[in-house]
């Protein structure tokens, strides 16, 4: 099926629910406005989802350790040179977005329209709709909201929250261990394999608040399967205007995912983060790899304002191998800062990390990417690679690819490429009849075929390259002096 | 044959329409002065080369009227159609016939042959039906049953392709150029030899049929094999709707193309034209006997490998 994203704002027609409207959510409770971030609304929550005492004990000494970070500096390199600014987002006059609530009304986005063996909608906070084949619940496979999970699963919950991703990770990290109020819960059973991808949709409205939104995937030995995350907002979608001073409220992101993977396992995990430009999005993401596990990853991050992400994968047992192909395209001022490591604990094991990335307009792009070989991890092969295409000269990139090698028996390479589009690539195909822009469209479009040809979803596929010509179009904004 | 075609056939014998007249040019590139005023002219149905010492600026030459931006025109003009090229973008230039089969084709990974011509066609296709309105109203509209080979008869520009039709085309220009079929699906010059770079080009010329096709050392480092097979697109090519510039440092092609007029290009300027006899002699006497017949200077003659052929 072809698809394409809506240029327009995502139809979101149930009413967005504010914290001065939180009062009719039935559940205010005297000096705290229900959506504050305070210890009272973490124990209200919990409380009103009738949590266990394990759970409500976690989010309280989360909240505390929330208190006591500071507000992360993604800042590095020489005077800070590379700044990742979320002075913009300030926690504490942030509140929580409310469940949506009703049904789900989203029928435009890709996860809704690509076939799939489940389904989960997430609006604002707390899923709107739930769905997975019911062949696939017989065989034991668990695809629900996580609160829901805690409820009925709730000893599995238990086992792997919070497990792989430190609550102390950074502020936002604790501030969603302590008042999650979305996400999924994956599990599938030993042996059985999910034949369709599994899709899970986030979209947001309105700005002034912060989804939390937890998601953990659980892979027992020898299964099988593919998450697609997607997500989206009322304010637009990656082809949307983004312009410094145009900058309203922001809407924050906060989304922890844990994988797990048992022995022979394999987890094929895709995002499509078609944010619109009101959202500042930060992401922590691991995967904790068994023995000859394989843990494949796609990104493709085209929207949002600033989108900080950062992905370990953490190669414990013997001949686990991970596979990452990324691929982000910045306009505007947009600014997009992506970290991985791939850690190898276990011997025998692969690591294969590929990003590209071009850059429009004032728009800014960082990748540190950090192989790291314990001595234990002998025998390991482990490659990791950068390319970045620049299409303007106002655009800034920074792309640090790292080894750190304990073992020594090991294969690892790392490299990356920076460079403007070429003039003579250009000229090349401009004489033979192309308009400048569709130049660049073929150019760009052949850069990320490499990362395309590798991702598994036809479909999505398709939608990818869709997207990155309709962002080569875009006409040009006049942009503010940059101020870096 | 259809009124259309008549009509343009008889365009033919109006000059402004068939040539490019090219005036006193002037090209610099990185500030230095290459091409010192050239007066040149080409026909349709004209075969032309342009012979000279490395560095006399024949690279130049095509790729300023094809309008590189590293090649800076100071003076002149290049007339053709009524308009003068060097105004317009390459692609314009493209829309309006002209063509460069480059000496050094930039790669474009992840860009298949197939790919890149399809979209070269539609781009001439769409820019050009919009001055083929009264073609459509008079009934004669592109129809996709006209033959690859009719269409290369006709000096009609290449419609929009049918898949089909496009894949046919393709075929047979592959086998004209003695290419696998497989070549269409490579990324376009990605990891190509130099021969199969060069018969890109010539299968570029065949489908995309420009009225005034540039070569730049369509010969350069290939065998004399390879030489045969591009001498036989080339040749394949040629006709009366097409005005051809091959530029060469041998006469070696020239056997399979016989030119009807050749240039010698020494020191930015064009010093002698005449017919098959010109090569000839080059090819035998080399280019030192210039100097002394034209009064040209040391730094004229000498190879300036230098700036001219690194952007060449």
């Amino acid at each position: 099926m072809k698809v394409g994203l809506p240029m327009q704002a995502p139809n979101l027609t149930a009413p967005l629910t504010t914290p001065a409207a939180g009062a009719t959510n039935g559940h205010s409770n005297g000096d705290s406005p229900p959506g504050d971030i305070t210890a009272a609304a973490v124990a209200q929550l919990s409380a009103q989802h009738g949590e266990s005492a394990w759970l409500r004990a976690a989010r309280l000494a989360a909240f505390a350790t929330y208190e006591s970070l500071p507000l992360p500096n993604w800042n590095r390199g020489i005077g800070n040179w590379w700044t990742t600014d979320i002075s913009a987002v300030k926690p504490d006059s942030l509140h929580l977005y409310h469940a949506a609530g009703g049904e789900n009304t989203i029928t435009d986005a890709f996860s809704t329209q690509e076939e799939h063996a489940g389904l989960i909608v997430t609006r604002n906070a707390g899923a709107v709709s739930s769905h997975l084949r019911a062949d696939l619940a017989a065989k034991g496979v668990i695809f629900t909201d996580l609160v829901t999970a805690v409820r009925e699963h709730g000893d599995l919950v238990q086992k792997y929250l919070s497990h792989s991703i430190p609550v102390g990770t950074d502020k936002f990290t604790a501030l969603n261990a302590a008042l999650w109020n979305g996400g999924v819960f994956l599990y599938v059973p030993r042996g059985v394999a999910v034949d369709l991808p599994l899709h899970s949709l986030v979209a947001l409205d309105g700005t002034g608040g912060i989804t939390l939104h937890h998601t953990l995937i659980v892979a027992e030995a020898g299964s099988e399967v593919r998450l697609v995350e997607e997500f989206r907002s009322a304010g637009g979608d990656g082809l949307s205007p983004v312009r410094r001073g145009d900058a309203g409220a922001p809407a924050v992101y906060s989304g922890v995912l844990e994988v797990v993977l048992g022995t022979d396992s394999k987890v094929e995990y895709f995002t499509i983060e078609n944010w619109g430009p009101e959202v500042y999005t930060f992401n922590q993401r691991r995967a904790d790899v068994g023995q000859n596990a394989r843990m494949h990853w796609v990104f493709g991050v085209l929207g949002g304002r600033i989108n900080h992400s950062h992905v370990d994968t953490e190669l414990l047992g013997r001949g686990a191998e991970t596979q990452t192909r990324g691929i982000y395209f910045p306009h505007g001022d947009q600014l997009f800062d992506l970290t991985t490591l791939t850690h190898h604990v276990g011997d025998h094991c692969t690591g294969d990390i590929l990003f590209k990335g071009a850059l429009r307009d004032a728009s800014r792009a960082g990748f540190a990417g950090m192989i790291r070989v314990e001595p234990t991890g002998q025998q390991t092969n482990s490659y990791l690679s950068d390319h970045i295409l620049f299409l303007s000269d106002q655009a800034k990139a920074d792309s640090v690819p790292g080894l750190e090698i304990l073992a020594d028996d090991v294969r690892c390479s790392h490299g990356a490429t920076i460079g403007m589009i070429d003039e003579d690539q250009v000229f090349y195909l401009m004489s033979r009849a192309l308009p400048r822009v569709e130049a660049e469209k073929l150019i760009v479009g052949g850069f990320f075929e490499q990362v395309l040809q590798e991702m598994p979803l036809e479909s999505m596929r398709e939608l990818v390259r869709d997207q990155i010509q309709r962002k080569v179009e875009l006409p040009q904004l006049p942009l503010p002096t940059p101020v870096f | 044959m259809t009124m259309q075609t008549l009509a343009e056939t008889h365009t033919h014998t109006e000059p402004q329409a068939d040539e490019l007249v090219v005036t006193n040019l002037h090209v610099a590139v990185e500030g230095k002065e290459i091409l010192k005023g050239l007066n040149l002219t080409i026909r349709k149905g004209e075969v032309h080369a342009i012979m000279g010492p490395n560095g006399s600026g024949k690279s130049t030459l095509v790729n300023a009227l094809m309008g590189h931006p590293r090649y800076a025109v100071t003076a002149g003009t290049a007339m053709f159609k009524g308009e003068n090229v060097l105004d317009l973008t390459p692609d314009a230039r493209a829309h309006l016939g002209l063509f460069l089969a480059f000496q050094y084709p930039s790669a474009i990974p992840g860009v298949t042959v197939a790919n890149f011509l399809r979209t070269a066609l539609v781009s001439l296709h769409r820019e050009r039906r919009k001055i083929s309105d009264a073609e459509l109203l008079s009934g004669d509209a592109p129809s996709g049953a006209e033959t690859a080979a009719a269409a290369a008869q006709s000096n009609r520009p290449p419609k929009a392709p049918a898949i089909k039709e496009f894949r046919k085309t393709l075929r047979e220009s592959l086998a004209l150029l003695k290419m696998d079929e497989n070549f269409a699906t490579r990324y376009v010059n990605d990891g190509f030899s130099g021969g199969e770079k060069k018969r890109l080009e010539i299968l570029q010329m065949a489908v995309l049929k420009p009225q005034i096709a540039m070569l730049d050392e369509p010969d350069s480092g290939l065998d004399i094999d390879a030489v045969r097979i591009v001498a036989e697109g080339v040749s394949a090519v040629r006709g009366p709707n097409v005005g051809i510039l091959i530029i060469t440092h041998y006469q070696r092609i020239l056997n399979y193309i016989k030119p009807d007029v050749v240039h010698i290009l020494v020191g930015g300027r064009i010093v002698q034209s005449g017919g098959w006899e010109l090569a000839l002699k080059l090819e035998k006497e080399g280019y030192q006997w210039l100097k002394a017949e034209f009064g040209l200077s040391d730094e004229e003659m000498a190879d300036e490998g230098g700036a001219a052929h690194a952007s060449a």
